[in-house]
């Protein structure tokens, strides 16, 4: 009787999981579906190097946009990656004191801070002195969402690494400076490397603090300190617009993001894969 | 600013060597946080001796043998006080670098740490790599060879230097952690425990290798096993609750002990 009751409880439990999964992953699939259905008609190699036209005029793309958001993107991981690689290393070999339980507490705020309050605080601060929205301005917004996710995902992956083998870095007499280069960083690698595609898989997919920073731009731009035009910010603007072609290369634009998205994904996940094997 | 002063080799009026490689604790005492592991220890040892240090669980073997290479300080919340010659240097002098005597003074752990993400050669010459010593390649392949003979696991691992520590048993892995050790060519090797968490026939060679070594240098082991001390040792230290009960010639320990306490732990009453 009870070992009856214990099994449907199970059975139905299991039921639940399950139908749990399928909600959660036909959502997924419905999106990446559709997004990749009305996208894909409209395709072309030009969309990657060709300019944007004015509505009602056929062809034309948004290689710039393309071009813009890798900026971004760059900007945004040379000055991100390495100042949270630096703080998650911080809090965890060198944080015992009040100030790194600040480090970690300000982290833990930040990663779920509302980004386009970031937007409008790198506003103030920067392109209203710069008087011009400005690529640096936004790689600068995205390299403050990347921070505390790559500070979070360094620190976890630093406390896997067994004390065991740090000590016998210091046995060897290596200095602690040395040891955390060369030993702890990278057997930590795998970890830290997942924490940064996934950092500038999020990056590139944020819209509201760009708005406020790099804005936009129509034509081919280089220039750190001119606006720039990037994927979502131009999703944003077609999606929005009263015109069909323009909506039409919004769900071409869309499905790029997304498939450059899923790319980085795959590979940190190859990479982790690759590390976990030895 | 740490000064260090190299003294091995260090030669007599009559051209032969002095024991450098003599340990003599004096008064040390060591705590973790509030509470003291090490009780006021006053021992020596011999150079190229091999000492073993017995006792019960907790009684403060294995804090004491990483006071040896400053490694107990490194712990949150941990203290030491008192001396420790290496010859004629204080190593708690604080003048003395821990990073220099840890050069001098290596270490073999309870289980194998290699470090996974480099291959079992520079696994071996990590003591150099990690440095950022520049030495010639084939010097770093004679360093190789020698310690990884020198720690008996060479024919084992000849062919297989490319490749990554976890493609060993965990037998052959801490053979290399003894040659990782041996390679930056120390005057003393800690081993603490080194084959509890191995199978019997991984023991003996390990055994084999320290009895092997004592020709090169001094060494001292922690083991729970009165046996492998009786073994291997020649000298034998035992603690209980903090303190240096007795220390002796290993075969007089057990065959003659001195104090009561000693006795009744070789003899299985307690521990």
């Amino acid at each position: 009787m009870n070992y009856r009751r214990r099994k449907t409880t199970n059975y139905i439990m299991l039921g639940i999981c399950i139908a749990a999964f399928f909600i959660g992953a036909i959502f997924l699939f419905w999106i990446l579906g559709d997004v990749f259905l009305k996208g894909i008609k409209y395709i072309n190699w030009k969309l990657f190097v060709e300019l944007p036209k004015p509505p009602g005029i056929p062809e034309g793309g948004f290689g710039n946009a393309i071009l813009g958001t890798f900026i971004l993107t760059i900007l945004a991981s040379i000055i991100g990656i390495p100042i949270g690689i630096m703080a998650g290393v911080y809090v965890t070999e060198y944080g015992s004191g009040k100030l790194a339980w600040w480090t970690k507490f300000l982290t833990e705020i930040l990663s779920s801070f509302p980004t386009i309050i970031i937007g409008i605080f790198i506003y103030i601060l920067i392109v209203v002195p710069m008087k011009t929205f400005s690529a640096l301005s936004g790689g600068i917004a995205l390299s403050i969402i990347m921070l505390p996710v790559i500070a979070k995902s360094t620190e976890e992956s630093i406390k896997m690494i067994p004390v065991s083998v740090r000590e016998a870095s210091y046995a060897l007499g290596v200095p602690k400076w040395r040891t955390i280069l060369r030993i702890v960083i990278p057997s930590a690698g795998s970890g830290i490397v997942t924490g940064i595609m996934m950092s500038i898989a999020r990056i590139m997919g944020e819209t509201a603090p760009l708005l406020f920073t790099s804005l936009n731009n129509n034509y081919w731009s280089y220039k750190l300190n001119e606006p720039i035009g990037s994927l979502t910010v131009l999703i944003f603007n077609y999606a929005t617009s009263p015109y069909e072609d323009w909506r039409n290369m919004a769900w071409a634009a869309a499905l790029i993001l997304v498939f450059i998205v899923l790319i980085l994904n795959i590979i940190a996940h190859i990479y982790t894969g690759k590390r976990e094997k030895r | 600013m740490p000064i260090f002063i190299q003294v091995k080799e260090r030669k007599d009026e009559k051209g032969g060597s002095l024991a450098l490689a003599e340990i003599r604790v004096e008064n040390l005492n060591a705590w973790f946080g509030t509470m003291q592991v090490l009780k006021d220890i006053n021992v020596s040892l011999k150079e190229k001796y091999i000492s073993a240090i017995i006792g019960p669980s907790g009684c403060g073997k294995t804090t004491l043998l990483r006071c040896f290479n400053r490694l107990h300080e490194i712990t949150p919340g941990a203290k030491v006080e008192g001396r420790i010659f290496l010859g004629d240097i204080d190593i708690y002098d604080k003048n003395v670098d821990p990073v220099l005597i840890r050069r001098r003074i290596g270490m073999v752990f309870q289980r194998p740490n290699l470090f996974s993400h480099m291959t079992i050669y520079d696994n071996v010459i990590a003591g150099y790599i990690l440095n950022n010593k520049k030495i010639p390649k084939e010097e770093k392949d004679k360093i190789v060879e020698k310690s990884l003979k020198l720690a008996g696991i060479w024919e084992e691992v000849e062919n297989r230097l490319k490749e990554y520590p976890s493609a060993l048993s965990g037998g052959q892995q801490q053979r290399v952690c003894i040659a990782r050790a041996l390679a930056v060519e120390p005057e003393v090797i800690l081993m603490d425990e080194p084959t509890s968490a191995l199978d019997p026939i991984s023991t003996y060679r390990i055994e084999e290798t320290i009895k092997e070594l004592k020709k090169e240098l001094t060494i001292i082991i922690v083991t729970h096993n009165m046996q492998q001390a009786a073994r291997v040792s020649d000298e034998t230290i035992f603690m209980y609750m903090g303190e240096v009960i007795e220390i002796g010639p290993t075969t007089e320990m057990f065959t003659n002990p001195k104090k009561k306490l000693t006795e009744d732990y070789i003899t299985g009453k307690f521990g």
